[in-house]
């Protein structure tokens, strides 16, 4: 090995060639994982659209019924009837049902440990509690349905006597196991986001910590906090295993919390799997699926925009 | 070099091929269709004879009894699984086609109604378990309990309890069309969460094939009377199978499952067809929660 002249030009030759090579690397993955979802929902819209010509749109929602000389509409999900029904309308309602409240109690839950970790706890705790949370949402939603449905389902019962002991109300207390990580975390980090600058104005003018979190930092961290709930509420809505096992599973129309409900997810897990091909109830499956795709797909692009806006805010 | 080896290794892929090609030609192949509910327990059937007598090749396929008995008309499948007796109709198609179906008995299923041991009622009519499931009766004190809201449980509709259930139990409307199940129903994944389901609550009601319940005593079986002036009869006595009961045909809830041929079986298909009747083929019959055919002795 001597010092030739060409030898470092050699290495630097070797060194631009292994960059660029994991350059291209990096940018096919990028461009397989986007043209996979790209498939997907072609996928998606292909199965949905070739189901129309079986079903018509309309039937999705409801189907006019006449008994009695009178017609009326039925909003019904009984696709392997001799008489099939396809309405997503119950379904859809079961979903709202199970995400909203479980929503509202990770909204709350969230950002209160959210303010907690990013301006209460010392730099320590917060070390430790952060990855314990996030933990949370890591846990196979398997575990947490299996959870609801053996022990807190009896407790729930124990305590409110509902109707049904699987209903709505206890799905969401177990989508809140994996919302609240999902708010909590997106909301720490929004609220470190906002600069030491602003924090710092506000006690110069004599504003107290519980004044200064309250009146400036949340203010400020608002989108990022609204875009953790929007993508708490994606995930939410798109949650199958939770939903299936603690939800009691019943179509019906209803807005009562204490009933069971079924949501799209579980619906599509529960029928997909047997259910012969090319037949409207097969089609009718896929058209549950365009709809769920198309719902998360619009949260996340609203979280995302909301997210860009507040870093081009606070870059300001 | 080069050369020969890649033709020595040319040679020993195609032996390999041509040797699979033979043992392909060789293996007799025999086709069933017909009944869902029977799909699994043949499959069952079929893996096992498959395992023991390496030449055969047994290949299952739903579709339901009518589709069945269609393929053995025109010869597609070798055996028809059936889940009712032969219509009239049918039996007349086989003598215009020259056919002539042979019945086989191969076991039999039976849905139990369970409830929650608290609760006071152990027998229902048929008819009551029908108003029940469509929500026409809505609380146990309707039918003489407590003052309670009955909350129904049941399986998800690709099935082939619900199937049957929908079949026996709920009926034809006036527009011969079978009736729905109330959507209060809620769908449950499997016998055994239906059973732990119902274990916990006082107020459900659920349905599942008679062969799972027998190991559950956490649920109370219902006897089932055929109309008000029949005497009620259990699938269960004395925690076992009620089997003479079910064989006799005394429980409304249950049916003989049989399999069609065309001619008396010969052959590879009559090896198969004793293979199901012998006590290794009945034993698979209770392990997939069916209810075994009557005993040689009784």
């Amino acid at each position: 090995m001597s010092n030739s002249p060409n030898y470092s030009k050699k290495i630097t030759g070797k060194f631009l060639f292994k960059e660029r090579v994991i350059k291209y690397f990096f940018a096919v993955n990028g461009y397989i994982a986007l043209l996979l979802i790209l498939l997907i929902f072609a996928f998606l819209i292909k199965a949905g659209y070739e189901g129309f010509s079986q079903i018509n749109i309309l039937d999705y929602f409801f189907k006019e019924s006449a008994s009695n000389g009178t017609t009326q509409k039925l909003f019904e999900w009984y696709p392997t009837s001799e008489n099939p029904r396809f309405s997503i309308l119950p379904l859809l309602l079961g979903t709202l049902l199970t995400a909203i409240p479980a929503v509202i109690i990770s909204t709350i839950t969230g950002i209160i440990v959210g303010i907690y970790l990013s301006e209460v706890a010392s730099p320590r705790t917060r070390e430790i509690l952060k990855p314990i949370i996030e933990i949370f949402a890591g846990i196979p939603t398997v575990v947490i349905g299996f959870f609801m449905l053996v022990v807190v389902a009896t407790v729930l019962s124990d305590l409110l006597s509902p109707v049904n002991r699987l209903n709505a109300f206890l799905a969401s207390l177990g989508l809140s196991f994996i919302v609240i990580p999902i708010i909590a975390s997106l909301t720490e980090d929004s609220m470190s986001a906002v600069p030491k600058e602003l924090r710092m104005a506000s006690y110069a003018l004599g504003a107290n910590r519980w004044q200064t979190i309250t009146k400036v930092v949340l203010p400020a961290a608002v989108r990022g906090i609204s875009a953790a709930i929007i993508l708490g509420f994606g995930r939410a809505i798109g949650e199958t295993m939770i939903v299936l096992m603690a939800s009691g599973n019943a179509a019906v129309i209803t807005v009562d919390l204490f009933s069971s409900v079924r949501s799209m997810t579980a619906t599509i897990a529960a029928e997909l799997g047997e259910v012969s091909q090319s037949s409207p109830h097969y089609f009718a499956l896929f058209f549950i699926g365009l709809f769920l795709f198309s719902l998360t797909f619009i949260l996340n692009l609203i979280a995302e925009i909301f997210l860009t806006r507040m870093r081009k805010k606070l870059g300001n | 070099m080069k050369f020969k080896v890649k033709l020595v290794l040319l040679l020993v892929v195609l032996s390999f091929l041509s040797c699979q090609v033979e043992s392909y030609n060789k293996k007799k192949t025999i086709i069933i269709k017909g009944s869902d509910t029977m799909v699994n327990l043949t499959q069952k059937w079929a893996e096992i004879y498959m395992k023991k007598s390496n030449n055969v090749s047994v290949q299952v396929t739903g579709g339901g009894s009518g589709n069945g008995i269609v393929s053995l008309f025109n010869g597609t499948a070798n055996i028809a699984n059936i889940s009712r007796e032969l219509k009239d109709k049918e039996l007349e198609k086989a003598k215009e086609l020259n056919i002539s179906p042979h019945q086989i008995k191969v076991a039999l299923d039976g849905i139990a109604i369970i409830v929650h041991p608290s609760n006071k009622i152990d027998s229902l009519t048929v008819e009551q378990i029908r108003d029940i499931y469509t929500g026409k009766i809505k609380n146990w004190k309707e039918l003489g309990g407590f003052n309670r809201p009955i909350v129904l449980y049941g399986r998800e509709n690709s099935s082939g309890t619900y199937e049957y259930f929908k079949q026996n139990v709920l009926g034809k409307d006036k527009n011969n069309f079978f009736y729905d199940f109330s959507p209060r129903t809620q769908v449950l994944q499997g016998t055994a969460s239906l059973a732990e389901a119902v274990s916990k609550d006082d107020k459900g009601i659920g349905y599942g094939g008679v062969g799972y319940f027998a190991l559950r005593k956490d649920v109370k079986i219902i006897a089932i009377k055929e109309n008000a002036f029949k005497k009620a009869v259990s699938p269960f006595k004395d925690g076992a199978i009620n089997y003479n009961a079910i064989w006799e045909g005394k429980y409304p809830l249950s049916r003989y499952l049989y399999c069609y041929t065309n001619g008396r079986p010969e052959g590879e298909l009559k090896y198969f067809i004793d293979f199901i009747s012998s006590n290794e083929g009945q034993e698979i019959v209770k392990q997939m929660e069916y209810i075994p055919l009557p005993t040689k002795s009784d």
